[in-house]
């Protein structure tokens, strides 16, 4: 079963075609790869299917189970922040943490939308407040301890390194409990072996939650190794959709990539 | 000893200390409403930071809700006589109410924008302050009763102050737990990263208008234990002096600081009085306007975290330098 499609999705900014009829569909429970040079257009499908930007044409659609019945959406009629209601939680190209909360108060607000509690209740304190926050911040806990960051939580979250912060940005995400986990270059800035520990996480994240993963990378390690099926893309076109393997032989993408003017893919 | 730690608990007990040191040193009676003066302050000013500090919205209008619950407690007090709490609360949900339909078109727009659109909310209050006379008599002003509650009246300064300081310890104690809960998390997410807040759930445009409708009440219940202390006002005193005013107790106390609301209002209030005590600087003239602008220079450039937590940044000043010296040796 897919988890999402995009179908013939276009978007221009001043008359750049930033992404001209775009297809491709992701299937449920399995790790999908968005690929392309510099400036394809990678963080732009991401921005429109976590409704940051409306699209000028094209269908958005993100069908999921919930307790064993499937349900199937318009990612158009929701706004940018009722995305995560329906299951689609994701994470930014330039870590974007709340630079004055703590990490655990950090990951606390991925499940703002499940936090119960009016805004009376929370002035006074009421015990089902005090029971609520501590549910929360036990569940952010639990996320921590499997991230293997726990020893952070009362820190400041920007106090951190780099390769944390990210971890803190995924767990932030996990906390909502999405269907749908989108990934911005989440290795991006990470060395070797952290990105390998990474490549692990986002398996067992997979494998132990059931959640889809959708991710921009440009480790092409990290893709080739990781991904089961992968969309290429370059100036917003579709250039091919296969297995890590088909991509790799793909003249295309060979040529997109190897082509003049992109020698930083070289290697 | 655990209880020490939690903070509503100091409140309270702060705010026990300081409510019956009049009770045992006298105070002149001048003194006291200037300190009865410091804590109304205080109010607006916490009301104030969760607005711009916290939320990190601003306003140039807010003396206009507080000058509005002035004049809604000495009308619900006087001509309608209700009693002083239910006309306390009106007097703070009224203006809160004017503070989310201002809020609802204000909060659309951003920064700059966002600032004159307050202001000019500020000045056409003021304005309507002066015309409409069967509320609020125009220049004439409007008095009102002393407060009572249950029959007691707050007749001495003294009494007064306890009354001040049991409504700012209440309301520490609300901003101090609503922030530290989920809306108080969605709000300082919303200051640091609107995009990330929108991707966790939270619809930005709510939380601007809960802090732009807490910061009215705020400003509202200040206005009226005001009106009660003063037992009179005019339209003058609520203008664009007041707002900016609040800006710079905020700025130079600490923002998205509860302590540095009321160190906020503690210095802006008392720097001009101690000023005119000292001979020489008396007669120089707005000398406590050049201080508070000075202040607040001195406060964005070397204190950006403002009075309150001046010692918090020397500690982490001394540690760097610690940390910089084991680098060197």
């Amino acid at each position: 079963m897919n988890i999402l499609w995009v179908e013939d999705l276009s978007i221009s900014f001043g008359g750049l075609k930033a992404i001209d009829n775009l297809s491709f569909a992701v299937e449920e429970k399995s790790i999908y790869g968005l690929i392309g040079p510099n400036g394809a257009g990678k963080t732009t499908v991401f921005n429109c299917i976590s409704r940051f930007y409306t699209p000028d044409t094209g269908k958005l659609l993100f069908r999921s189970r919930v307790n064993g019945t499937i349900k199937e959406y318009n990612l158009l009629d929701f706004a940018v922040h009722q995305v995560i209601g329906i299951g689609l939680a994701r994470t930014f190209q330039n870590v974007e943490l709340f630079k004055s909360l703590t990490v655990l108060e950090n990951l606390m607000v991925g499940e703002h939308i499940r936090t119960q509690g009016g805004i009376l209740s929370q002035g006074f304190n009421l015990p089902k407040v005090r029971k609520e926050e501590k549910r929360v911040r036990e569940k952010a806990m639990q996320v921590l301890d499997f991230l293997g960051i726990a020893h952070t939580a009362s820190q400041l979250a920007v106090s951190q390194p780099y390769g944390i912060q990210k971890l803190i940005e995924l767990g932030r995400a996990l906390l909502s409990e999405p269907r749908l986990l989108i990934l911005d270059e989440p290795a991006a800035g990470m060395d070797h072996t952290e990105t390998e520990e990474l490549a692990g996480r986002i398996r067992q994240i997979r494998d132990e939650f059931g959640i889809t993963i959708f991710l921009v990378e440009h480790d092409m390690g990290l893709v080739m190794d990781i991904c089961e099926k992968i969309c290429a893309i370059s100036f917003g076109k579709k250039l091919a959709e296969g297995t890590p393997q088909e991509i790799q032989n793909n003249p295309a993408v060979q040529e997109a990539y190897l082509g003049k003017g992109d020698e930083e893919y070289a290697s | 000893m655990k209880h020490l730690q939690s903070k509503p608990v100091q409140y309270v007990l702060l705010g026990l200390v300081f409510s019956v040191i009049p009770y045992i040193i006298p105070i002149p009676q001048s003194t006291m409403t200037i300190l009865n003066t410091v804590v109304i302050y205080a109010m607006i000013a916490l009301g104030f930071n969760i607005l711009l500090g916290y939320a990190g919205q601003i306003s140039l209008g807010h003396a206009a809700f507080m000058g509005l619950g002035a004049y809604l407690s000495a009308y619900l007090t006087g001509k309608l006589a209700l009693p002083f709490l239910l006309s306390l609360l009106l007097s703070g949900l009224i203006p809160m109410l004017i503070g989310i339909m201002l809020g609802l078109i204000a909060l659309r727009l951003e920064g700059h924008y966002l600032a004159i659109a307050t202001l000019g909310f500020g000045v056409a209050v003021q304005q309507i302050f002066v015309e409409w006379l069967a509320f609020t008599n125009g220049y004439s002003g409007v008095r009102a009763k002393y407060p009572s509650i249950f029959g007691f009246e707050f007749r001495s300064r003294e009494s007064f102050f306890v009354l001040a300081i049991a409504v700012l310890v209440l309301l520490c104690i609300f901003a101090y737990n609503l922030l530290k809960a989920k809306t108080g998390r969605a709000i300082l997410a919303m200051r640091d990263s609107v995009s990330a807040a929108q991707a966790m759930g939270i619809n930005i445009y709510k939380y601007k208008l809960v802090a732009f409708a807490l910061s009215a009440f705020y400003a509202g219940i200040a206005g009226s234990m005001y009106m009660h202390l003063i037992r009179f006002t005019e339209p003058t005193q609520w203008g664009i002096g007041l707002s900016l005013n609040l800006l710079a107790m905020v700025v130079i106390g600490g923002l998205a600081s509860i302590g540095g609301s009321i160190v906020g209002s503690v210095f802006l209030v008392l720097a001009p009085e101690i000023i005119k005590e000292v001979p020489g600087l008396a007669d120089i003239k707005n000398l406590s306007y050049i201080l508070t602008g000075a202040t607040m220079v001195l406060a964005i450039m070397f204190f950006p975290h403002g009075l309150a937590r001046l010692g918090m940044q020397w500690r982490s000043y001394l540690s760097k330098r610690k940390k910089n010296a084991a680098v060197n040796i």
